[in-house]
C-alpha cells in the first residue's frame, strides 16, 4: 500500500513538474536590425527574429504580452510591439520562430541604441497546428513555397511560410501567407508567393545578409476546443 | 490659302481629339437583364441584384467601377453604391457579371421596397491587360456555413502548360430559359499559383435563403464557374 502510494505521488509530481516547465525558450541568438525604404532613413522598420523551442512536456503558445522594445541612448523607450510565433503552438520538443516588426516613427535608426525582448508563455494554446514540409522555389527577387498534399484528405485554408537563412543557417526573416478558401486535394500541389519588401531585400543584400537558403513549409491552424 | 490650311488643320485636330477622348457613349455596350432577389425571412433582410455588362463593340472594354442606384416606387433614392465586374476587361461579344447585396437597414428608408434600380458604367477601351477564362467544374456543397451559406466549390485544373497565378474567381447562377444571371457570388482574388497539371478547389458561397428561393422559383437553372487569369 505504502509503495504504491509512493509511486502514485511520484508520478503526480513528475506530471506537475513537466507541465509547469513547458515554456517558449530561446534556442539561438536573436537577430535585430532596422531598414528604411525612405532615402533619408526616416521611419525605419525594426525587425526582430529568434529561434525558440518548447522544452516542456505539453503544448505551449506565445502569450500576447510577449513584446520587444527599442530604446535611445538614455534608455528611454522609443517604441514597442507585440511578438508573434510561428507555428502558433509548439508541441514538446518542437522548434519555432518568434518575430516582430516595429514601424518606428523616428527620424533615423541611429537614434536606436538598444532593444529588449521578453517571451511570455501561454500554457493553454488556442490553436492546434499541423505542419507540413514544403519546398522553396526562388524566382528572381521573390520566393514561392511549393507544397504537395501527401495526406489522405483535402487541406483547406493553408498557410505557406518561409524562413530565410544565412550561410551559417541562422534565421534572417520570416514570412507567411494564407490560401484562404482554397482546398488542395490529395496528391495536388499549390504554390504560395512570398513577396519581400524591397527595402528589406536591399538592406540584407547591402549588409552581406542575403539569404543563402530557405526553410519552407505549410501549416493549418484550427481552434482547439 | 493660309485660311484654308488652318481650317483643314483645325478640322483634323478636332477629329483626332474626338477619337482620342471618346466618351463611354461612343462604345456599344449594354446591361443585360438583371435579377432582383429580396430576402425578408432572416434577421438581416437583404436585396440581391445580379446583372451583366455586355460588350457589343469590336474592341476590348473595361467597365471600370460602376454605380448602382436603388429607388422606391416614388422614385426616392434608397441606396447608391459601387459595383464591380468580373472580369474587369470584357472582350468583344463577351459579357462580365456583377452583383450587389444590400441590407435594407442600409437604405435611406429601411422600410421601403426596391421598385427600380439602375447600373451605370463608364467603360473605356483597353488593350493593356486581358483575362483568359479558365474552365472549372462546379459543385454545390451540402455542408451549410452558418455565416456564408452553402459552398459552391469550383475545381480548377491547370492544363495550360505553364503555371497559372493571379485569379479572379466567382460563381454565377444562370436562368436557363434566357441565359441571364440570377445570382453572382462575391468575387475573390487568389494570389497563389497552380503548377502545371495540378487541381485546386475554391469555395464561393450562396446564402441559404437565396439558394432555397432559386430552387423553388427558378428550378431550371445552372451554375457556372467564373475563373479568370490575367494574360
Amino acid at each position: 500500500m505504502k509503495k504504491s502510494m509512493f509511486w502514485i505521488v511520484a508520478l503526480l509530481l513528475c506530471l506537475l513538474i513537466g507541465t509547469a516547465s513547458a515554456s517558449v525558450e530561446q534556442a539561438g541568438p536573436e537577430v535585430c536590425y532596422s531598414y528604411s525604404s525612405s532615402e533619408d532613413g526616416s521611419n525605419p522598420s525594426v525587425y526582430f527574429l529568434v529561434e525558440v523551442v518548447n522544452n516542456g512536456s505539453s503544448a505551449v503558445a506565445l502569450d500576447y504580452d510577449s513584446t520587444f522594445s527599442i530604446y535611445d541612448a538614455s534608455g528611454v523607450e522609443l517604441d514597442n510591439d507585440n511578438l508573434a510565433m510561428l507555428p502558433e503552438t509548439l508541441q514538446p520538443g518542437q522548434k519555432g520562430y518568434v518575430y516582430g516588426e516595429i514601424y518606428a516613427k523616428i527620424d533615423n535608426s541611429s537614434v536606436i541604441s538598444s532593444y529588449k525582448f521578453n517571451l511570455v508563455t501561454d500554457t493553454s494554446p488556442l490553436y492546434r497546428v499541423d505542419l507540413y514540409e514544403g519546398e522553396a522555389v526562388p524566382e528572381d527577387d521573390d520566393v514561392y513555397v511549393r507544397f504537395t498534399n501527401n495526406t489522405s484528405e483535402t487541406l483547406w485554408d493553408t498557410y505557406g511560410y518561409i524562413v530565410a537563412l544565412d550561410a551559417q543557417g541562422r534565421p534572417l526573416y520570416i514570412n507567411d501567407t494564407i490560401a484562404y478558401q482554397v482546398g488542395i486535394p490529395t496528391g495536388q500541389s499549390l504554390e504560395y508567393p512570398m513577396f519581400f519588401n524591397s527595402g528589406l531585400r536591399d538592406f540584407l543584400t547591402e549588409n552581406g545578409m542575403a539569404p543563402a537558403s530557405y526553410e519552407a513549409g505549410v501549416f493549418i491552424h484550427e481552434i482547439d476546443f | 490659302m493660309k485660311k484654308r490650311f488652318f481650317a483643314i488643320l483645325l478640322a483634323v485636330m478636332l477629329v483626332l481629339g474626338m477619337s482620342l477622348t471618346a466618351s463611354a457613349d461612343e462604345y456599344n455596350w449594354e446591361i443585360g437583364i438583371c435579377t432582383k432577389i429580396t430576402i425578408n425571412s432572416t434577421d438581416t433582410p437583404t436585396v440581391y441584384i445580379a446583372g451583366s455588362f455586355v460588350n457589343n463593340d469590336s474592341v476590348a472594354l473595361s467597365p471600370s467601377t460602376g454605380t448602382a442606384k436603388l429607388y422606391d416606387a416614388s422614385d426616392n433614392l434608397l441606396y447608391e453604391g459601387s459595383v464591380y465586374c468580373i472580369p474587369s476587361v470584357v472582350q468583344p461579344g463577351e459579357r462580365a457579371y456583377f452583383s450587389i447585396d444590400v441590407r435594407t437597414s442600409n437604405f435611406t428608408n429601411p422600410d421601403a421596397k426596391v421598385d427600380d434600380y439602375t447600373f451605370d458604367f463608364e467603360p473605356y477601351k483597353t488593350s493593356y491587360i486581358s483575362y483568359e477564362r479558365v474552365s472549372a467544374s462546379v459543385e454545390i456543397g451540402t455542408e451549410l456555413d452558418s455565416i456564408y451559406g452553402y459552398p459552391v466549390t469550383l475545381s480548377i485544373t491547370n492544363n495550360t502548360g505553364a503555371p497559372m497565378e493571379d485569379f479572379n474567381i466567382a460563381s454565377v447562377f444562370i436562368d436557363n430559359s434566357d441565359g441571364e444571371p440570377i445570382f453572382v457570388s462575391d468575387t475573390d482574388y487568389i494570389y497563389n499559383r497552380i503548377p502545371v497539371g495540378s487541381t485546386i478547389l475554391f469555395n464561393t458561397y450562396i446564402p441559404e435563403a437565396v439558394l432555397n428561393l432559386i430552387n423553388e422559383q427558378i428550378p431550371n437553372h445552372s451554375v457556372e464557374a467564373l475563373v479568370y487569369v490575367s494574360k
